[in-house]
């Protein structure tokens, strides 16, 4: 017997996101969903890096940076805060 | 004595008096013909017989009891020949002209004399209401008929409503009605749906017949807390309303007005006008809100079944799901515009998940083209076309997780598009669902060629068979590293195509030859389940499969009690990598009385063996 | 409250529940209201320190920016602690001021209550007549703290000794709480605390 497979296969996937936790520390959902103030996930709230390796929801990341006044620390591990290039 | 003297003497003259309408050669009164009929003598004697009854002030006294009667009678013959079975024609009016002139005609030629009109005036009071009351009582009977047969039986029913209001009637009626839902609607021959469709057809016709809706409210409570009962109604509901074509509920949702839910408490602030306002009926539940039992609409009314909108959002979820995945080129349109409307009814918030997975099919299609592409300007080609339905998890339902380890050269085309895709989407990557999805395979097997539509998992199984005729389930299950449960589900597919059977227990392998020629499409719809199986499907699939060990046992050592059969299945199931293995007493106890019910077991003096 | 912070007090409100803490009885958290922006919280006294066995409610008010912002807490029992106002039960800790991260969440701001009592800073006091006994006069200071835990956190009963000089201050016509804090922060010397009281 031979199968052979044809063409056109729907595959089913789900996607998310390579960081090293489930949930921002920010805002505390999962990163595959997205932050509070979003609806939509993926594209429209994405997560970013600091140099530090920590990873938040974008909008969360900034929100926290404009908050603070003197010195911008990771929200994580009080590092100071710089986007991972 | 005197009284059935007088009324087969006055019945008779009624019916003489009642002749002309239809032209018969026979007398009415006599049934003598009426060129030999003596019945005009007859009349002309009864009238001077009345005449002098009333002047020796006798008649009423005389007959009254007997005219009474007749009349009763006849009012009682006459609405049940003129308005049985017809609906859709209103009576009250003409049944009142009846009266009035028939019937008070007659009356009149009996008590003719001056003094008695003013009696006779009062006697068409009594009269008048006497037929309300009956005609109301005939409706009553047929009313199950009626609310059916809305709207067509709209003038049925407003007649009714006058009746009612005229009557003492209410409370016959809802007990009547009430009980004939139960008899005929409430059991289990009935489909849900038709069910669904009587109480809607109840909403609307109850509607009309008491707008403070508390008949309704009483009446239908049976029917609610029965749907409540049943698994398949918010499905059903759901399914009503998202159907293609026309249908009532389907209108009642394009209205668009938002939920009105039971619990919304700003009744006290009665809306509307003030002129029209009516007070609730004195038999109005008093815990209900007046505004909840006047103003929601059908939906509202359905989805009040339960009281939630998320269970039923989630079933409109649950629902989206299955379409998309077995058909998945969806009419994203069609849905789309459905899923509008039902923003306008449930809120924007309830739905936001199905707007995601909505979005998450349209982002593939442009992923998938994307992906198509820059591998046609690199002068690529994927060994396999892959077209992938990439979804944002937290946002579907959850799946039935399946693990399964895929064939090289399938796995080989996963990982490429993977990686397409992390280049495409920086820091993201895919997790792929092998049991979900659908591909096209041709089997060739001793020159017979088969195409099949299959998942991913089930032309996994059957490739394992091209270089091996014969697989032992455990080993089989061990090279694909998926479950013996999940393995033995699908392999019924192969044998139901009738490529693979099942020569001893446990081991499996490839037919000699396949009946059926030459190149046939065979379609699988992946065992027709839902791709994210209820926790309660999936338990009953996995007792399934205990259920061929209980055969077994019971085979060899023919009787067992329960214990035994439970501490036997615990021994068996901790067994390979299974999901979950444990099923505690009470649970098999179930199962298997189920199995007694379906005549597949017998249990006699606290054992249980298979029946013979 | 703003989205975000409702948002992630109930979530964090649901980790805090689950936790092992919790399970433990070491912390607990509890809603005041429906709308989350106000919580109850109690630590249990760390075990070998004056706060042993003894249940200490905090109040834990949400600003609108949090998470951005941190907690505002405060001891609603009263407490002997150099840290802690004895008078208001405002904290000194430094997470719940400047060294505040976003990161951080109601069950670490317990804990780290919880840690705060089991190893005070006196050099850097919210209450300085108790950090100054701290220093110099340790006995002592445990003496009052095991005191006033079993007082007003249901600690074990102590010292009878103290009992009977608040008694005596008490048959003086002296308000109970009062004749405590001015015999505690006077070094349960009867007569300084007296003069104290009068003045």
């Amino acid at each position: 017997m031979k199968v052979k497979i044809k063409s056109n296969w729907t595959a089913v996937a789900s996607w998310r996101w390579i960081a090293n936790d489930e949930n921002c520390g920010i805002c505390r959902m999962p990163f595959d969903g997205c932050c509070p103030d979003c609806k939509l996930p993926g594209d429209d709230c994405p997560l970013v890096w600091g140099q530090c390796s920590h990873c938040f929801h974008i909008h969360c990341i900034v929100k926290w940076l404009n908050s603070q006044q003197v010195h911008q620390l990771c929200p994580m591990c009080r590092q100071e805060w710089k986007f991972k290039e | 004595m005197q009284f059935v003297t007088c009324y087969v003497f006055y019945s008779f003259i009624f019916c003489y008096f009642f002749t002309g309408e239809e032209k018969s050669p026979l007398c009415e009164g006599c049934t003598i013909d009426i060129d030999d009929c003596t019945c005009q003598d007859i009349i002309d004697t009864f009238h001077s017989v009345n005449r002098q009854l009333d002047e020796m002030g006798i008649l009423e006294r005389l007959s009254g009891a007997a005219v009474t009667s007749i009349v009763h009678n006849q009012i009682q013959r006459y609405i049940n020949t003129t308005c049985k079975g017809n609906f859709e024609t209103s009576y009250i009016d003409h049944l009142e002209k009846w009266l009035d002139t028939k019937v008070l005609g007659w009356l009149n030629s009996i008590y003719a004399g001056e003094k008695n009109q003013c009696s006779i005036s009062a006697f068409r009071g009594r009269l008048l209401h006497f037929l309300f009351e009956t005609y109301a009582h005939a409706r009553i009977e047929q009313l199950f008929a009626i609310v059916i047969d809305y709207p067509e039986s709209e003038p049925a029913i407003l007649d009714l409503k006058t009746c009612l209001e005229k009557t003492n009637l209410r409370a016959l009626l809802m007990t009547s009605l009430r009980k004939e839902l139960e008899d005929r609607l409430l059991h289990p021959g009935v489909n849900t749906t038709d069910i669904l469709l009587a109480y809607i057809s109840a909403i609307r016709s109850l509607r009309v017949l008491d707008p403070a809706g508390v008949i309704l409210e009483i009446v239908s409570e049976p029917v609610r807390k029965y749907l409540r009962s049943r698994e398949d109604t918010v499905r059903c509901i759901v399914l009503c309303l998202t159907e293609e074509g026309s249908n009532e509920l389907l209108d009642e949702l394009i209205k668009g007005q938002p939920l009105i839910l039971e619990d919304d408490t700003c009744s006290d602030q009665e809306e509307g006008d003030w002129e029209t306002w009516m007070p609730d009926p004195v038999d109005a539940d008093p815990s209900s809100t007046s505004k909840s039992r006047r103003g929601s609409d059908i939906i509202s009314m359905l989805v009040n079944i339960y009281g939630s909108k998320e269970l039923f959002v989630n079933e409109y979820r649950t629902l989206l799901t299955d379409r998309i995945l077995s058909q998945f080129n969806c009419d994203m349109e069609r849905e789309l515009r459905y899923l509008e409307m039902l923003k306008l009814r449930f809120g924007e918030s309830q739905l936001h998940y199905c707007e995601v997975m909505l979005k998450d099919i349209a982002d593939s299609k442009r992923i998938n083209s994307r992906i198509v592409q820059e591998m046609d300007n690199a002068g690529q080609k994927m060994d396999i076309d892959i077209n992938a339905l990439i979804l944002s998890a937290q946002f579907w339902p959850s799946f039935r997780e399946e693990k399964i380890t895929l064939p090289t050269e399938m796995q080989k085309s996963l990982e490429e598009y993977t990686k397409k895709f992390e280049a495409l989407k920086g820091n993201r990557t895919l997790n792929w669902k092998p049991h979900l999805g659908m591909m096209k395979i041709e089997v060739e097997h001793k020159g017979t060629m088969l195409n099949f539509s299959v998942s991913p998992v089930h032309a996994a199984i059957i490739m394992k068979f091209q270089t091996q005729s014969r697989w032992d389930v455990e080993e089989l299950s061990g090279v694909l590293q998926m479950s013996v449960s999940a393995l033995r589900r699908k392999i019924t597919y192969w044998q139901s195509q009738g490529l693979l059977k099942e020569e001893v227990p446990d081991t499996f392998v490839l037919v000699d030859e396949v009946k059926g020629q030459g190149h046939e499409v065979v379609m699988a719809e992946d065992e027709s389940e839902s791709a994210m199986t209820s926790a309660y499907q999936q338990r009953e699939e996995e007792l399934q499969v205990f259920w061929t060990y209980i055969v077994a046992m019971l085979t060899n050592l023919e009787s067992l009690p329960l214990d035994r059969i439970h501490t036997m299945l615990r021994m068996f199931a901790v067994q390979g990598p299974s999901s979950s293995g444990e099923v505690s007493q009470q649970e098999l106890k179930g199962f298997l009385d189920r199995q007694i019910k379906d005549q597949k077991l017998v249990y006699v003096s606290g054992v249980y063996r298979l029946p013979k | 409250m703003t989205n975000i912070a409702q948002a992630r007090i109930k979530r964090e409100f649901k980790e805090v529940v689950k936790s092992d803490e919790v399970a433990a009885c070491n912390i607990t958290l509890e809603l005041v209201d429906d709308k989350y922006n106000e919580l109850i919280g109690k630590i249990a006294g760390p075990p070998d320190t004056p706060y042993a066995e003894g249940t200490f409610c905090l109040e834990i008010r949400i600003p609108e920016t949090y998470p951005f912002n941190p907690p505002i807490v405060k001891f609603l029992t009263k407490i002997w602690h150099p840290n802690i106002s004895s008078v208001t039960g405002a904290i000194c800790l430094d997470i719940l001021k400047d060294q505040w991260a976003a990161a951080m969440t109601l069950r670490t701001v317990l804990l780290s209550l919880q840690a705060l009592l089991a190893a005070a800073e006196p050099d850097d006091p919210q209450d300085a007549v108790v950090a100054q006994q701290y220093k110099e006069n340790y006995s002592i200071f445990e003496k009052t703290a095991k005191h006033w835990t079993a007082v007003y956190a249901g600690g074990p009963k102590s010292c009878p000794e103290l009992d009977s000089k608040i008694t005596s201050l008490k048959n003086m016509g002296f308000d109970e709480n009062q004749a405590r804090a001015a015999l505690s922060s006077k070094g349960w010397d009867i007569e300084r605390a007296t003069e104290y009281l009068i003045n």
